[in-house]
């Protein structure tokens, strides 16, 4: 039986002792330091045991403080793995040295890395050696500069008023033009002409900004090039300009269906860093109010699925209910689509009186709604005959590409972050993981479905079983502070004021979170020097690596099947793009 | 063309029914679920004759507030100007004057107070952030512009009706926050 531990002892004794430095980080994901050249041998090594390219990152270590005797390194390269037999990560960090340092790509390895590794690139200009297609993924192919790197300005201000002079708008529009042989696609195969076809970037069925390029033999697809990038905001970079507190309503907007779900990957890794605990009320809220917005994103996922494939009602009912829990959400958060209203510590509001009555009426309401649905969708015969088969990926090929969530167990893995890895509380509920056995898109639709019964039932058990307490923790790095006192006393008024100006100060140290998001697994890795911003915010968000897999899934389908196929996977591209 | 469906394992199909296979049968039992929905009641509302109730705690526009003798609240503190996360918020500090008690609560007031509505994001975080309840998001949303500068509100545009001037007009903007406020102070 091998463990982490064992693993790294196998590490240290493969390496030697100089080319592993072993890091304590506060989320006690084992941390290892290895060097650049070995990085290839420890990816294979490691494939074994931790199948799962979680993420992969670059941070930015130049203008790092409070390293706390970490190895000198101007640019580290951090690799997240996910093993499921030791349901456990492990954190792999290469540093780098130089202005614009190279190193191994690991794509042979893990083929999820492709991407990862081209945005390490677009963002930091860290070469992959070795890689096979690296260019620019999220940015346009003629920008200037690494947006991540600490030169780089965060603000549109600091850089001078755009202009765009005819001269420049046509490199822009040269730089957008497709040119198949820099993917190495032919024009034409020995008896035919190929066709390219643009989808996107503005097509109702791409769900959002995203271009993708076909080859196409007749109406069979060879090859697809999903151009991504669109729905770009520099989300993480903006973590590191706003204040731990101010950037919670950023988070919002990651994936705009999931709502709090967001708030709470984010403040779960702040909080592991600032070591709060969060009072028994506050974790019910959260649970309570991601669960209602889990059904929200499906809802919205499954009439839009609904509408791909042909049918138009579905969509309409399903959006009318989705505004009977836009109602609650309303009335307990005073948002909609962006709440913004989880804190540090805690939530921002108790829960405004009467919010029982109007939880119980949708709880009492739902069940029959999605009857209706499963009659009019999932037993239509026409839906049927467009999901069933198509797109299909074995369990392996998920984990290759680094897919979780409800595509994941549309393969028969019964994995599920809340169960195997509870956080918030999801350890107190009772409910099922719904899997299902073919990984077509059928499967995935039906997983779906049956999850919103199993969020109505926590949401019930929430509703059923709230504890009294406090909506937000008592300790001086809840943000902003309890308010009771802010109006009458000096002392807390001061408190208040550092906390909202200024925002807390986060002690040092890194940490990551990981929960199950709508679309899959969502975490944050936050790094942070002592300062009053963090110091690298990275997003690991599902829908990228889901996104990632569409052509591998799509080939040989017709480009109808595609659209099937892009519904039923579910990304958002704010989500993709950050 | 190579179709890559035999790399999976293969799915578990029943064969559709005779029935199933005409299709015809489930187009018409879909467009019954859609006529049946005729007859229920309506989802949608008659925007703009008919609007929507918002909840008490909804995030609309900011509006500044006044106390009861219709002074301002806002003392130029400037929190929610930092607090903000989308800089939205603009102001400038004046002393107040002798003579001018029944205008400012404070000794320090904003004698310009911008809000540009285009910037903000309407988290509530102002709201958050002010020591004195001199800012809070209402029930209202920004109505539509032509104009950049439409949406740069000033006081003029944020401060609440005057509540001995103006009460009818002061209890409007109050909306359903009076009768949490009455229900506070009963309390």
């Amino acid at each position: 039986m091998h463990d982490s531990k064992s693993i790294l002892l196998h590490l240290r004794t493969t390496f030697g002792e100089d080319g592993v430095y072993e890091q304590k980080t506060i989320d006690q994901i084992p941390t290892v330091w290895v060097s650049k050249n070995n990085i290839i041998a420890v990816a294979t090594y490691l494939k074994t045991f931790y199948p799962l390219l979680y993420d992969l990152c670059g941070v930015d270590e130049r203008d790092r403080s409070r390293k706390n005797g970490l190895p000198s390194a101007d640019f580290t390269v951090v690799y997240h793995f996910f093993s499921f037999d030791l349901n456990d990560f492990i954190r792999i960090k290469v540093g780098l040295h130089g202005e614009y340092p190279s190193i191994p790509s690991i794509t042979s390895v893990y083929v999820n890395a492709n991407w990862y590794e081209r945005e390490a690139y677009d963002m930091f200009g860290i070469t992959f050696e070795g890689h096979p297609h690296l260019t620019r993924i999220l940015m346009p192919l003629t920008w200037k500069g690494h947006p991540l790197r600490k030169e780089h300005p965060a603000r549109a201000t600091e850089m001078g008023p755009y202009q765009l002079y005819d001269e420049k708008a046509d490199i822009e529009m040269e730089a957008l033009r497709f040119k198949p042989e820099e993917w190495g696609l032919k024009e034409h195969s020995d008896d035919a002409d190929f066709m390219f076809l643009n989808i996107g970037p503005q097509h109702p069925g791409t769900h959002g900004v995203l271009r993708i390029i076909l080859q196409l033999d007749g109406e069979d697809i060879v090859e697809a090039v999903p151009e991504i990038g669109f729905h770009h905001r520099g989300a993480e970079k903006m973590g590191e300009r706003q204040s731990w507190h101010t950037y919670i309503p950023y988070t919002d907007r990651i994936d705009y269906l999931g709502g709090v779900m967001n708030n709470l990957a984010y403040l779960l890794a702040v909080e592991k860093l600032a070591g709060i605990e969060i009072p028994d009320r506050a974790k019910t809220i959260r649970v309570m109010l991601c669960e209602l917005f889990r059904i929200n994103s499906h809802l919205v996922w499954f009439g839009t699925f609904a509408q791909d494939l042909g049918q138009l009602s579905p969509v309409f009912y399903m959006f009318t209910d989705r505004e009977k829990i836009f109602d609650i959400i309303e009335a307990v958060c005073g948002g909609r689509m962006h709440p913004n209203w989880f804190r540090i510590g805690g939530v921002a509001q108790d829960l405004p009186n009467g919010w029982d009555k109007l939880v119980r009426d949708f709880v009492n309401y739902f069940p029959k709604q999605l009857r209706e649905y499963d009659k009019m969708v999932m037993r239509n015969s026409l839906f049927k005959a467009r999901t069933r088969g198509i797109g299909i990926y074995t369990r392996e090929e998920a984990i290759e590409w680094g897919v979780t969530g409800a595509g994941l167990r549309a393969c028969g893995y019964e994995w599920d972050f809340r169960k195997k890895r509870p956080y918030s509380g999801y350890e107190n509920f009772d409910f099922e993981i719904p899997i299902a056995h073919n990984g077509d898109c059928y499967d995935r639709a039906v997983v779906r479905v049956e999850e919103m019964r199993q969020s109505l039932r926590i949401v019930e058990q929430c509703l059923n079983n709230m504890p009294e307490g406090l909506y937000k923790a008592d300790h001086p790095l809840t943000t902003p502070p309890i308010k009771k006192y802010t109006m009458q006393d000096i002392e807390t008024l001061i408190t208040h004021f550092l906390n909202v100006s200024w925002g807390p100060v986060i002690p040092p140290g890194e940490a990551m979170s990981c929960i199950e998001a709508t679309k899959g697994a969502n975490s944050y890795y936050l790094v942070s020097d002592g300062n009053t911003a963090s110091y690298r915010t990275r997003i690991r968000t599902p829908s990228f690596a889901h996104l990632q897999m569409v052509p591998y899934i799509g080939k040989g389908y017709t480009v109808a099947d595609l659209l099937s196929i892009l519904g039923s996977v579910d990304y958002v591209l704010a989500d993709i793009d950050r | 063309m190579q179709h890559l469906t035999n790399r999976a394992k293969p799915v578990d199909r029943k064969p559709m029914t005779a029935l199933e296979k005409l299709y015809l049968w489930n187009i018409a039992k879909g467009m019954w679920i859609t006529l049946k929905h005729i007859f229920k009641r309506k989802a949608t509302i008659n925007f703009p004759e008919q609007r929507r109730e918002f909840s008490p705690v909804f995030r609309g526009l900011q509006v500044l507030n006044r106390d009861a003798e219709g002074r301002e609240n806002c003392t130029a503190c400037g929190l929610c100007a930092v607090a903000c996360p989308a800089e939205a918020i603009t102001m400038e500090a004046a002393e107040r004057q002798p003579g001018e008690e029944h205008l400012y609560r404070e000794e320090k007031y904003a004698a310009k107070y911008e809000i540009n509505m285009l910037r903000c994001i309407f988290c509530g975080l102002c709201e958050e952030a002010c020591p004195k309840d001199a800012v809070y998001l209402s029930e209202t949303f920004a109505p539509s512009n032509y104009q950049r500068k439409g949406f740069i509100y000033g006081k003029e545009d944020l401060l609440i009706p005057h509540p001995k001037l103006e009460p009818e007009a002061y209890q409007q903007a109050l909306g359903t926050r009076a009768k949490r406020q009455e229900k506070a102070s009963s309390n």
